[in-house]
């Protein structure tokens, strides 16, 4: 049973440490879950910073392009006069430019006329095209007008790839004199700027319509429209490049298939922002793969993992000590309960016993007042049933000597009866006062073998006397060792049949102390009764009482007396062959 | 043995109304004082008691003043030797003492109240004085009466001479 309660603790510790370690779990999951969108928030918001930052460094790289020119413009129109410009002074700045900024496919100068006039490099300038004549003269319209500088393009340049065409006018004193035509090929442009900033993840850039202006990727889509060639592999992508030609700067997020078969998949972000050139609004996308966010949240995963498997190990880890001790403390407390149960039967058992001895003790006082009563008042009502008859005149002679016989005998019985229970009582109440006087022990064995001779002579039962003592006197109280003799003597005779025989037997023990034995072949005593023949009233047969009469307290008597006088008695007896009475007497 | 003696010699008187004590003991071949002991307890009519007591002057005592009032008193000492008397004495009446070596009044009076033979002779229990539970004790297991030690003798003579009369009428 007890094995079976520690079990259940055990049992009932683990599911508590289960529950701990599922909350622990449930909640690291809780928490996984808003960090993984904290994550995620922090990646778009990265990622679109990226795409600005680009789109920002390419708008004022290309920026730049056109101050150059206009700056240029401005120099030559400053120090000049409407009727002094010279557009051939321009051909050194050309150059310079060309040469210095590596991003122009060409530099020329277009007259009021709308012809190429000069140029640089001049392989790359057709002199004398008629803007005209091949009705490509809006932009220079345009820009005549407006006085403005204005961006065409891109377009497929003649000599292959993309250009975009940078319109300067120039006024000098608010006279038309041509504009300046800066012939930039953005994709190389644009790549170069990208290679210098070493940027992660795929770009391209469309311009408001949707045409591509530069793709890391994929070079040959340029010039095509992008939302036109998106096909259903590119789940949500349509959706980014309408917000992309709005205008808007932003992050979305798009699924590439893959393999359509095995359903294998890539999530994409993209962020996008405008790059704004002059009239031009583009838009620059940064292309990167979304399962990045997965593996950093994974690797955030990991480390919860780790915190769980190591919280989790701690909590079992103190769940198993903590079951460890309570089994110890209730090894401990079983000990110790072992030990008080133990403690308590002992202690009950002793109760039990000193109950049962109460008891027995009360009994044995109720049976000594109902024997008291037996004995004292058997000798009355034999006197007072005699007496009657005596008082009856009708009574014969005989028999009134009789009764008178009877009456002296019941007397004696009842004073002899009255003196041992007043010694019974002294001795109980500690109450005998023992003399101390010097006896002679010869004279005391005589005196004693005396008292009891006409008993002795009535049954032919001879006394033999042995003294071996060099001790001649002891100090005692005389009247109270003869009675001492003459009971165990009384004694020995009752039990002992006619024409037996008695030995007393006196010696030393030591110079303080001497041993009196007296043997009797008489009846002896049962094994079994040995102990308690020196209780009061107490007979091994009761009737036995009756056949050899006495009061039955003088075997008690002699050994109150022997103990009062500082002495041990005690009995050897087997059962037909007779007993052997021994005590002890100091002898001062 | 008596009985069977008893029966021989009532059967030969029975037969031979003439025959006398010395050819009755001839006819036998036994002793003829051991017929006419026989014959003079044939012939008591006297009412015959048992008393039975351990105390042997206390039983005398009673005894003798039993037989002064001419009662035919017949004794024991212990209860196994009373109902062995009862069996072949079949008394008038029994005076019983309570405490009793080998076997107890109680016990004795029950065992003669139960049998069916001597279930009808008279017991009168001497007990002890204030032993009241005693008293009960001995007429709820049938004694006819009791008598509490030191007894008046004439009111135990009044009290057997009462129960007698009961009984023989």
């Amino acid at each position: 049973m007890d094995s079976k309660k520690t079990s259940w603790n055990y049992l009932i510790i683990a599911v508590l440490a289960m529950l701990l370690i599922a909350s622990i779990i449930s909640y690291g999951i809780d928490t996984n879950r808003e960090v993984k969108e904290v994550v995620e928030d922090q990646y778009r918001e990265r990622q679109l910073l990226l795409s600005k930052h680009i789109s920002l460094g390419l708008e004022k790289y290309l920026s730049e392009k056109i101050f150059l020119l206009e700056i240029v413009v401005n120099h030559k129109v400053k120090d000049s006069h409407p009727s002094s410009f010279d557009y051939n002074s321009f051909s050194s700045d050309f150059e310079t430019i060309y040469e210095y900024s590596d991003d122009y496919y060409a530099l020329q100068f277009v007259d009021v006329n709308g012809t190429i006039v000069i140029g640089y490099p001049e392989k790359n300038t057709p002199i004398g095209y008629n803007l005209y004549d091949f009705n490509q003269s809006w932009a220079f319209e345009h820009v005549k007008e407006s006085k403005d500088t204005y961006i065409t393009g891109p377009r497929e340049l003649q000599e292959g790839g993309m250009g975009t065409f940078v319109w300067v006018p120039v006024y000098v004193d608010d006279q038309f004199k041509g504009t300046i035509v800066g012939i930039i090929k953005i994709y190389d442009t644009t790549e170069k700027f990208l290679n210098d900033h070493d940027i992660a993840g795929d770009i391209y850039l469309i311009d408001s319509n949707g045409n591509i202006i530069y793709d890391s990727i994929y070079r040959d889509r340029v010039g095509l429209n992008y939302i036109e060639i998106v096909d259903d592999d590119n789940f949500g992508l349509r959706d980014i490049l309408e917000d992309q030609l709005k205008g808007l700067d932003g992050t979305g997020i798009y699924i590439s298939y893959l393999d359509h078969e095995t359903n294998k998949y890539e999530s994409k972000i993209v962020s996008y922002s405008t790059v704004n050139w002059g009239n031009h609004k583009w838009s620059l996308a940064v292309k990167n793969s979304y399962d990045d966010v997965d593996s950093l949240v994974g690797s955030v995963y990991e480390k919860q993992a780790d915190f769980v498997v190591f919280t989790g190990s701690i909590i079992l880890l103190i769940g198993l000590i903590v079951v460890l001790i309570l089994s110890r403390w209730n090894h401990e407390l079983e000990a110790e309960i072992t030990k008080k149960t133990t403690a308590l039967q002992k202690s009950n058992q002793e109760l039990k016993d000193a109950n049962e001895r109460l008891t027995n003790l009360d009994k044995a006082k109720t049976d000594f007042i109902s024997i008291v009563s037996h004995e004292l008042r058997t000798p009355l009502a034999a006197i007072r049933t005699s007496s009657e008859l005596l008082k009856d005149n009708a009574c014969p002679s005989h028999i009134q000597n009789e009764m008178l016989e009877l009456i002296i005998r019941n007397v004696d019985r009842q004073t002899r009866m009255v003196t041992d229970l007043l010694d019974v009582s002294r001795l109980d109440s500690d109450g005998m006062r023992f003399k101390k006087e010097k006896i002679s022990i010869n004279e005391l064995i005589d005196l004693s073998v005396s008292e009891v001779s006409l008993l002795a002579k009535d049954k032919d039962i001879s006394i033999d006397i042995n003294i071996d003592t060099n001790k001649k006197e002891i100090a005692s109280d005389k009247d109270r060792l003869t009675q001492v003799f003459v009971n165990l003597l009384t004694n020995a005779i009752k039990f002992t049949p006619v024409k037996g025989h008695i030995d007393i037997q006196v010696m030393s023990v030591n110079d303080t102390c001497i041993k009196v034995n007296i043997i009797d072949n008489g009846i002896g005593i049962p094994k079994d009764k040995i102990d308690t023949i020196f209780e009061k009233f107490y007979q091994v047969d009761h009737t036995s009482t009756r056949k050899v009469g006495g009061t039955g307290l003088g075997l008690s008597i002699a050994r109150g007396i022997i103990e009062g006088l500082g002495g041990e008695i005690w009995v050897e007896s087997e059962e037909k062959k007779g007993s052997k009475f021994t005590f002890t007497i100091p002898t001062s | 043995m008596d009985k069977e003696l008893e029966n021989k010699i009532l059967n030969i008187m029975a037969q031979n109304p003439d025959s006398t004590s010395i050819s009755i003991s001839q006819e036998l071949e036994i002793p003829d004082s051991q017929v006419n002991q026989v014959l003079n307890k044939l012939s008591d009519t006297r009412e015959k008691i048992l008393i039975v007591d351990d105390e042997m002057d206390t039983l005398l005592t009673t005894k003798r003043a039993l037989e002064i009032d001419g009662y035919n008193v017949i004794e024991a000492n212990d209860g196994k030797k009373a109902l062995e008397i009862i069996r072949k004495e079949n008394p008038d009446i029994i005076l019983l003492d309570l405490m009793l070596p080998e076997m107890d009044g109680f016990d004795v009076c029950k065992k003669v109240k139960t049998d069916p033979l001597y279930g009808h002779i008279p017991i009168i229990m001497l007990t002890a004085k204030g032993e009241i539970k005693d008293k009960v004790d001995g007429i709820e297991i049938g004694a006819d009466d009791y008598v509490t030690k030191p007894f008046n003798l004439s009111e135990l003579k009044a009290r057997i001479k009462m129960i007698l009369r009961r009984v023989n009428v």
